[in-house]
């Protein structure tokens, strides 16, 4: 019993501590986070850090869905931008129309898509978007320099991201590659695929999906990596923990600087009404080497600094810049 | 519990919709765990949302530690006893009293119990598995009861093997050296259509300890030791994945294991066999939401064991004249101890399911049946077999209800015929700091169903037509539930941009009416034997540091501690024993492997235990053992291997558990080649 009281005790104080005062504050560029969770709160920073920088007088302010779907705190009505960190906030801010001027950030391609292809029709507010996808072009060159002799990329896509298969389709050819590609249903045998595709394939690329197919087929994927000495390149650092030979990511606070400073391009020149957004990939990345795998798989791999400076190096400014969707939007 | 109810458990599954959703990704897909941590409470987890301290042994320290056998690598865990109980038979506890047949872990491979009912223990030469055939280890360091139920008392172990798919083509393995040492294993890896599938073998030779601490005399004097190893085991590994949600693991297996175990200073060694086999079968079906899991295992094992105790008038004052006079109608015969004809068996089945209610609150639940039978006429005073039927149904929610705060609420509701139904709660807090750091907290009131043997163990010596000669040891007819209440305070760090890990955990334990044999009158021979009973109580507090450093690919620097303050007393109505030293105060172990050069890794473990004395074992000195090992990686025609030259306590000679257990240095050779 005594442990159970200083148990219940520990816990209230505990819970006490938690109490803070709630602030709110009028600004030009305001950041709506879908919740308060550590990758939203380090895109903000990277977003404050990149505005601080250039010294512009912006003022900005932020605040979490949760706190403004309680009440808590309320929108500044005098806002220039209504920046949103993830899906769920950027959703709200669609669907519910709450403010003029829209930028989303640190949200997937595919997933705004299918918000601003709802049935209300495409959002005037929307005014640009930083995505987390990392361009093919980018992958496939790093799959070019840590094998120059591959002539074949592999790669399984469930139907969540069946649609970016187009785009490395087009990005493999016309490196001259071939690209090794299943697509896998509710029926699709995981392992006979993945045998197949491994088998006549030099690197592998994970285009990311759901996570829970990611989490199911990554141990497959890994697994037969290491039986068909093929080297994967996945899509985060935990994907190279878990075996992966390389990944290409760009991390919360990348996506926060890129979209901190097209912010302030944005904010200086806004853009009027046009027939196009700009769904622009993260100009920083980073890459993670597991060197483990590499010595296991006999290669030898640049460090990270190397390999994006020769990425750098072969494709010119393009791989940093990353290259921007553009999207048509019909009946606009 | 009635049986609608737990019929009403099972077809519930059945009813959840199944259907994949073409769903747009998220960033929260995108950084999602992929390495995750499942024995803490059943639920896909990360080690920095576990609500309990866990230690990962992958292969990297598997290979560096230089153990030959498994339980050689549960000293890598902190606050984990691994001791020699004889020459092979092995004993491991956490936290718990060290008797010959330790029993208060659940230890798992894939998922499977391996606890034997009938001695209610782990026979680890009966695992069916070698070193080289282990993944990974995951070990939760705390009690575990209300996610795995009675046996994880103290804690949970899953050995998890490596897959099909992960295994190369064929993989061969021999082991030669001291204690005339000869091992050999093998696991192909095949496929036919979609089944995937390794079948493996191993063969295990050894004397076991050279010799005993000091001679004694006698007419079959114990200078050389014969409590040897003679172990053949037989495994099957299929994976068959049907459909993108299906995915079905099986393993079978077999074999044979002969141990000479000690039996007393009159007779020397005796033979106990095991024959054994086991079936598991798991099917794992994602759903749109979660996944469930249907999981059928059995597990058999006949035991022999021919143990000879000694002619009547050599183990009592009686002579070959008075015998007939003690005992009317009987003559001077010898006597056997044996466990001729033991049998121990469990079938288990377990249906769970997991699913998010919403972006905050995850839920694992799940129903399990469980059987265990044995028979031995010497344990249990009569040829009948006995059994137990066990119902458990466990939750685990996972409530995510602020941003860096995650809680924990497991529940195990057990029921089985022995102590009738009871539960086991858990609550846990977690509270992450940055992406680096964690704090957690939790507190458990579990509880145990005593073994089988201690509910039911009826042994005395008879003359070979039955007439009882002298009570060893009975039981009370009644048993209670054993308890412990556990409060645990932990921190998980990463430094170095993830480099070094640092593992601590603060902890106090109260254990409760826990089952042990006393002392007691008998109207027999001598007077005396002893009866199974719940009672005995004790408090654990102490810390638990774990540190991990990897600065690079060269160098795997690993420290693992345990303080452990231990105080309670064996209750006896003459002389209660303080059992303050049963534990040892200090129990650590460094391991450190360096890579030179390509192909080449130094590796070494040191281990040291502070003075204590081991329940079942002898009062012993502190001991330092310091293993060292050398590995050259090899390659030739498609070939890739490695030799290891492997020396185990290089240091002084040191008292194994017993004083009889002289353990000195061993040198091994260990040589294996994978073809891809």
């Amino acid at each position: 019993m005594r442990i159970i009281k200083t148990y219940i005790a520990c816990l209230i104080t505990l819970s006490l501590m938690l109490c803070a005062p709630l602030v709110q504050a009028g600004s030009d560029i305001v950041l709506l986070l879908s919740s308060d969770a550590l990758p939203y709160r380090e895109v903000e920073q990277g977003i404050r850090v990149a505005l601080v920088e250039r010294k512009d007088r912006l003022t900005i302010s932020s605040l979490t869905l949760d706190s403004l779907l309680k009440g808590e705190k309320t929108l500044p009505a005098d806002h220039r931008v209504l920046v949103t960190i993830g899906t769920r906030a950027t959703r709200h801010a669609l669907q519910e129309n709450i403010s003029k001027s829209i930028y989303a950030s640190f949200v997937t391609a595919s997933g705004l898509l299918r918000e601003i292809s709802s049935e209300k029709g495409f959002p005037d507010a929307l005014k640009g978007a930083v995505v987390l996808d990392q361009p093919a072009k980018r992958i496939v060159t790093l799959a070019k320099l840590i094998n120059p002799h591959a002539q074949k990329l592999g790669t399984v896509v469930n139907g969540s991201a069946a649609n970016r298969l187009e785009e490395f389709e087009q990005v493999v050819k016309k490196e001259g590659l071939e690209l090794m590609a299943a697509k896998l249903f509710e029926g699709s045998n995981p392992i006979a695929d993945l045998k197949r595709i491994f088998a006549h394939s030099d690197v592998f690329l994970v285009i990311p999906d759901k996570a829970r197919f990611n989490s199911k087929i990554a141990k497959w994927i890994l697994f037969l990596s290491y039986r068909h000495r093929v080297p994967v390149i996945g899509y985060s650092q935990k994907y190279t923990e878990a075996g992966a030979l390389i990944s290409i990511f760009s991390t919360p606070r990348q996506v926060g600087q890129d979209t901190g400073e097209r912010l302030l391009g944005y904010v200086s020149a806004p853009k009027q009404r046009s027939s196009a957004v700009r769904l622009q990939y993260p100009r920083y990345f980073s890459l993670s080497v597991n060197d483990k795998v590499a010595e296991s798989l006999g290669l030898k791999v640049d460090n990270e600094a190397h390999l994006k400076e020769r990425m750098r190096g072969e494709h010119g400014a393009r791989i940093e810049d990353g290259v921007d969707l553009v999207l048509e939007v019909v009946g606009k | 519990m009635n049986v609608s109810w737990r019929l009403a458990l099972l077809t519930s599954f059945f009813w959840t919709p199944i259907c994949l959703a073409n769903e747009p990704i998220t960033e929260i897909d995108l950084y999602a765990d992929v390495d995750v941590i499942k024995t803490g409470t059943r639920l896909h987890q990360p080690v920095m949302q576990v609500p309990a301290s866990v230690t990962v042994i992958d292969q990297q320290m598997i290979a560096a530690s230089g153990a030959t056998q498994i339980p050689q690598l549960l000293r890598l865990v902190p606050g984990f006893l691994s001791y020699s109980v004889s020459g092979n038979q092995f004993g491991v506890s956490s936290h718990a009293l060290s008797p010959d047949f330790p029993g208060h872990l659940d230890v798992m491979v894939d998922g499977r119990s391996i606890y034997q009912p009938i001695l209610s223990t782990v026979i680890w030469t009966s695992l069916g598995i070698a070193v080289e055939d282990i993944d990974y280890i995951e070990v939760i360091r705390g009690s575990n009861t209300s996610t795995y139920g009675s046996n994880a008392f103290f804690g949970a172990i899953n050995i998890v093997t490596m897959d099909a798919l992960e295994s190369p083509k064929l993989s061969l393995r021999t082991l030669y050296g001291s204690i005339d040492t000869q091992e050999f294993s093998g696991r192909y890896a095949g496929s036919i259509e979609d089944f995937s599938y390794t079948v493996s073998f191993l063969t295990q030779q050894n004397s076991g300890f050279e010799r005993v601490s000091e001679p004694k005399s006698g007419p079959w004097p114990l200078h050389t030791r014969k409590d040897d190893l003679n172990n053949q085991q037989f495994r099957l590994q299929g994976l068959y994945t049907p459909t993108l949600n299906d995915e079905v693991d099986i393993t079978f297996g077999f074999g044979k294991d002969r141990i000479k175990v000690p039996e007393n200073d009159v007779r020397g060694y005796h033979n106990r066999q095991f024959d054994s086999n086991y079936q598991h079968v798991r099917w794992t079906h994602q759903l749109d939401n979660g996944d469930v899991a249907l999981s059928f295992y059995h597990n058999y094992t006949h035991i022999e064991d021919d143990t000879v105790l000694g002619l009547l008038s050599e183990l009592t004052p009686l002579t070959p004249a008075t015998v007939p006079v003690a005992f009317p109608g009987q003559v001077d015969e010898v006597l056997l101890g044996d466990i001729r004809n033991g049998l121990s068996e469990r079938y288990h089945l377990e249906l769970q399911h997991t699913f998010d209610i919403n972006q905050q609150l995850r839920l694992v639940w799940g129903t399990v049946y469980r059987v265990d039978r044995l028979k031995s006429r010497f344990l249990l005073g009569h040829k009948d077999t006995i059994g137990e039927e066990q119902y458990q149904l466990f939750g685990n929610a996972e409530w995510y209800f602020l941003p860096d705060w995650r809680a924990n609420f497991s529940l195990m509701l057990e029921e089985n015929s022995i102590v009738g139904t009871f539960a086991s709660p858990r609550a846990a807090l977690n509270y992450q700091i940055n992406s680096d750091h964690m704090l957690r907290t939790s507190i458990t009131a579990g509880k145990r169903t005593p073994s089988l043997l201690s509910v039911y163990q009826n042994t005395e010596i008879t003359f070979a037509d039955g007439t009882p000669i002298d009570q060893i040891i009975g039981n009370t007819g009644s048993a209670d539930e054993e308890k412990i209440n556990v409060l645990e305070v932990g921190y998980l760090g990463t430094f170095l941009d993830g480099d070094l890990t640092l593992d601590l955990k603060l902890f106090k334990e109260e254990l409760r009416d826990a089952r042990y044999d006393a002392e007691a009158v008998a109207m027999d021979l001598d007077g005396e034997r002893r009866v199974w009973r719940n009672g005995l109580d004790w408090d654990n507090q102490g810390a638990e540091v774990q540190v991990r450093y990897q600065p690079n690919e060269q160098w795997l620097v690993s420290w693992q501690y345990a303080y452990m303050d231990i105080e309670g007393f064996l209750p006896d109505d003459n002389d209660p024993e303080d059992i303050g030293n049963h534990l040892p105060s200090h129990n650590t172990s460094l391991l450190v492997a360096y890579r030179p050069l390509p192909g080449w890794e130094l590796s070494g473990v040191v281990y040291h235990t502070s003075e204590m004395e081991w329940t079942g074992g002898d009062e012993v000195d502190e001991i330092t053992r310091l293993d060292l090992r050398v590995s050259r990686d090899l390659r030739f025609a498609g070939w890739t291997g490695k030799l290891e030259l492997l020396a185990h306590n290089v240091m002084d000679d040191y008292v194994d558990y017993d004083e009889d257990n002289h353990f000195e240095r061993r040198i091994f050779v260990r040589l294996k080649f994978d073809l891809e």
